[in-house]
């Protein structure tokens, strides 16, 4: 195993991630090798170099950027977006619903409507006392007097 | 009461705006942080970190793994960044390293602090290696969770740690002697 290999667990090493066993080959490597416990002084200074630039301020109006636009994200409920949700139709309940009352509302003014025109009244007659007979020659429709039968 | 990433997004998953404010509140900095050293420029790096959080508002409930959110929410991070990086990629010639972006690093005569200097160098690495330096240095991600942000394997990651911090520390020596 070479230096490049040993360096390379040395940045492992340095972030938690070399297993135990292989820790300890390091180590003796690290006793008898000045290269690369000069790679590992490096890389250690480079890290504490990094961290003390860490610090950085989020500005204030990217702040109030991003919570107007998460204010202005919260959707006013309109007609539009009842039944529509980007460009597509949007099935809701509501949509559905409306279309069956609508649906019931046209369906019964066509049957009322059609059951006026078929509707005929029925008129009954009651005669009370027995329809006397009557006599047709050709068009005419003899009928007897009140007092009197046809052949009278 | 302090709540943890994952009662936070089972709160924003059922609507609870606050929730949102204070996941805001937690990771804004490190976003912020992120975007910054990945684009340099603060006013990409503003554009970057708000639609990070607006497209983390949007896709909450997309995420099922809620002990995942924070390398989710580094990986919309990086989506941000890669776009603007691809949008405004130079053809820079490469040096035979292929680490660094840019041939020469930023005029390091100039920077007086040590800090400045490896500031300098950083933002001229590629932004593959810049970005593994970021995640773990800064972040202090481990290699799972920049793993999952970056889409590669553990192996890669470990690779690409190491040439980096062997590339900064050698072109630091450089410099000082």
């Amino acid at each position: 195993m070479n230096c490049e290999q040993y360096q390379e667990y040395i940045s492992q090493f340095i972030d938690g991630e070399l297993p135990p066993t292989v820790e300890i080959d390091l180590f003796v490597h690290l006793g008898v090798c000045e290269q690369c416990r000069t790679f590992l002084k490096n890389v250690l200074s480079l890290r504490n170099t990094l961290t003390l630039s860490q610090q950085t301020t989020v500005p204030a109006s990217l702040d109030q950027r991003i919570l107007n636009q998460m204010s202005s994200n919260v959707k006013q409920p309109t007609l539009q977006n009842l039944f529509w949700h980007k460009g597509k139709p949007q099935y809701s309940f509501r949509a559905i619903g409306l279309a069956v009352i609508f649906s019931a509302v046209l369906t019964s003014i066509l049957v009322s409507s059609f059951w006026h025109i078929s509707y005929q009244p029925q008129q009954t007659i009651v005669c009370l006392t027995p329809l006397p007979e009557v006599e047709v020659t050709g068009y005419v429709v003899v009928a007897p007097s009140p007092t009197k039968g046809i052949n009278q | 009461m302090v709540r943890t990433d994952t009662e936070l997004v089972q709160l924003l998953h059922n609507g609870d705006r606050q929730a949102f404010a204070d996941l805001y509140e937690h990771h804004k900095a490190a976003i912020y942080r992120y975007c910054l050293r990945m684009l340099i420029d603060s006013n990409a790096t503003e554009d970057a970190t708000q639609e990070t959080f607006i497209k983390m508002f949007a896709g909450i409930k997309g995420l099922k793994n809620t002990e995942s959110f924070l390398p989710w929410l580094f990986s919309i991070a990086r989506n941000e960044v890669m776009m603007h990086i691809r949008r405004n990629r130079r053809n820079d010639v490469h040096s035979d390293e292929n680490i660094w972006d840019k041939q020469t690093p930023y005029d390091l005569t100039v920077a007086a602090e040590t800090t400045e200097i490896v500031q300098r160098l950083l933002q001229n690495l590629k932004s593959e290696y810049r970005e593994v330096i970021l995640l773990r240095e800064y972040e202090q991600l481990s290699y799972t969770q920049i793993a999952e942000i970056t889409g590669d394997s553990e192996s890669s990651v470990k690779s690409r740690l190491f040439k980096a911090r062997k590339a900064l520390t050698k072109r630091l020596k450089e410099y000082y002697t």
